[in-house]
């Protein structure tokens, strides 16, 4: 390589690395740098605290809360939506008339921008206006409306519910791409060796599509952990802070209260959890697969 | 399998679509029927699935001057990340991919862990740089936000394409003489034009969708 070469490759690569650096790597750092101070909307000038904002936090009982819902938010996310995603995949995966009209209503709430979707949701919700109470009080399952979204009980599964059906679609698309990528005569050849349905799922499909499995579960792991719009729009971390997560924490703190050093302390927590996750994953990955 | 099995099966298969595309359209639906009940009917209680007296004037009141100011809005900033993202990302990719130099290869591992920052964490930081810049509230604002979504995703994708593109078209234009920039702007452009087109796809459909925190804090 010549050294007009080399100088080619750096300024081609310059400013989208200059990009990345300014406009992620510089917050990012300014969220961690933040976070050692202190402001409050009465007291806007930052005062350093060092890491005394983190021992607070993490003695706060609202703190386990938040990473608690955050949890279970995403572990209940990420299953149902790569469950219900793959078995609409196996149910799409025929060759039916009409395939491509049902893989695009499929699509439909995947391609809503996220806001709307939530919206969609909150009005299915709604004690007044929403459908699913209209229906339960319609066929005598209970006598008055519930308040799903305003129930410490049963605001979270509203909202996993909703971005479950928002997400699912992704899933489908991805799982979907996958099967037809399956080679036919192995399915062929189960079929011949009288493989049952379960028998085909377990030792011909799975296996065939488990790395986009781990790959999807990744991806959909980081994007519900990170997820804002569905619970910020249904319930806005309420009710009693039932549903807030780390992503709607962190914009209640800093852009409701302007505590930008508590709030960037979540910021940053919530980073590391992100990098803990996807660390333990590739490490998992690496591992050979068992019994295969 | 004989054809009566086969038959039912693919009944059943086609039921179970159906019931799908019910359960994901209701919600639709239910907005579309709620957006035509005139004021007082939506909080008839049981409810009606379709309006006893449908009315378009729920529309006729939305559509006001903003609407049309949110929509050039929308086209304005959607536009302005497409331009910067997509060169930025073919530039970048090609580099990625046609030169063996370790530096480049840890800018591209930086560029995977960027993709992995919390938006939420990233966004006080830059609201804050973006006020001492006077910017809230304007165009760049929004752009900026934008960029930090799809440049990261974007690289990744031209790099997918370009991998792709076999070497040997460079090597037999750089016999003939070609510096590496003259084989990029007349071999690698033309051919990777699909991948440029789906770039452009992606990045048009995530800032047309994209609403989360970053889109809240920069209009405050």
């Amino acid at each position: 390589m010549t050294p007009r070469d080399r100088w080619l490759a750096y300024v081609f690569v310059a400013p989208a690395v200059v990009l990345v650096a300014v406009l992620m790597y510089y917050p990012m750092l300014g969220s961690v740098y933040e976070s050692l101070f202190t402001t409050s909307f009465i007291n806007p000038k930052p005062k350093f605290i060092g890491l005394a904002s983190y021992a607070k936090i993490l003695s706060d009982p609202v703190f386990l809360q938040v990473l608690l819902n955050s949890l279970e938010w995403t572990a209940f996310v990420v299953v149902l939506q790569n469950l219900i995603g793959f078995l609409v995949a196996l149910v799409l995966d025929q060759n039916l008339p009409g395939q491509g009209l049902m893989r695009s209503i499929i699509l439909l709430p995947w391609i809503l921008p996220g806001v709307v979707a939530a919206i969609v949701w909150r009005f299915m919700c709604d004690p007044q206006l929403g459908l699913i109470n209209s229906l339960l009080v319609g066929w005598g399952f209970t006598g008055h409306a519930v308040a799903w979204l305003g129930d410490v009980r049963t605001a979270m599964p509203a909202a996993i519910a909703g971005a479950v059906w928002k997400g699912f679609p992704f899933s489908t698309v991805v799982y979907l791409a996958a099967l037809q990528n399956i080679d036919q005569e192995q399915i062929e050849a189960s079929i011949i060796d009288g493989a049952r349905v379960w028998q085909r799922l377990r030792d011909v499909i799975f296996p065939a599509i488990r790395p986009v499995v781990a790959v999807n579960v990744l991806l959909t792991t980081i994007l519900t952990f990170n997820y804002f719009d569905m619970i910020w729009v249904l319930t806005r971390g309420g009710p009693e802070n039932s549903t807030h997560i780390f992503p709607t924490k962190i914009y209640e703190l800093g852009f409701g209260q302007f505590r930008f050093g508590e709030a960037s302390v979540y910021g940053v927590i919530s980073l590391l959890l992100v990098v803990v996750f996807v660390a333990a994953f590739l490490v998992l990955q690496r591992r050979p697969a068992r019994g295969v | 399998m004989n054809i009566d099995r086969r038959r039912m099966q693919q009944v059943l298969v086609v039921a179970l679509q159906i019931i799908l595309a019910i359960v994901v359209l209701m919600p639709f639906f239910w907005m579309f029927s709620v957006s035509l009940k005139p004021a007082t009917e939506p909080f008839a209680i049981p409810a009606r699935l379709w309006p006893q007296h449908p009315t378009l004037n729920n529309y006729a009141s939305a559509f006001r001057p903003e609407f049309q100011r949110y929509f050039l809005n929308s086209i304005v900033v959607s536009l302005s990340t497409l331009i910067i993202t997509v060169p930025l990302a073919l530039l970048a990719a090609y580099s990625f991919t046609r030169f063996q130099i370790r530096l480049l290869s840890a800018f591209l591992v930086g560029i995977i862990i960027a993709q992995m920052f919390p938006s939420s964490a990233i966004i006080i930081p830059i609201y804050t740089m973006v006020k001492a810049t006077n910017l809230l509230n304007t165009y760049p604002a929004l752009i900026i936000a934008y960029i930090t979504v799809t440049l990261p995703v974007a690289i990744w994708m031209m790099r997918g394409f370009l991998a792709n593109l076999p070497l040997t078209l460079e090597e037999a234009a750089a016999i003939d003489g070609a510096t590496p920039l003259r084989a990029f702007v007349e071999i690698i452009l033309p051919l990777c034009r699909p991948g440029i087109v789906a770039t452009a796809v992606f990045v048009i459909i995530v800032t047309w969708q994209e609403s989360d925190s970053m889109e809240y804090a920069m209009v405050i």
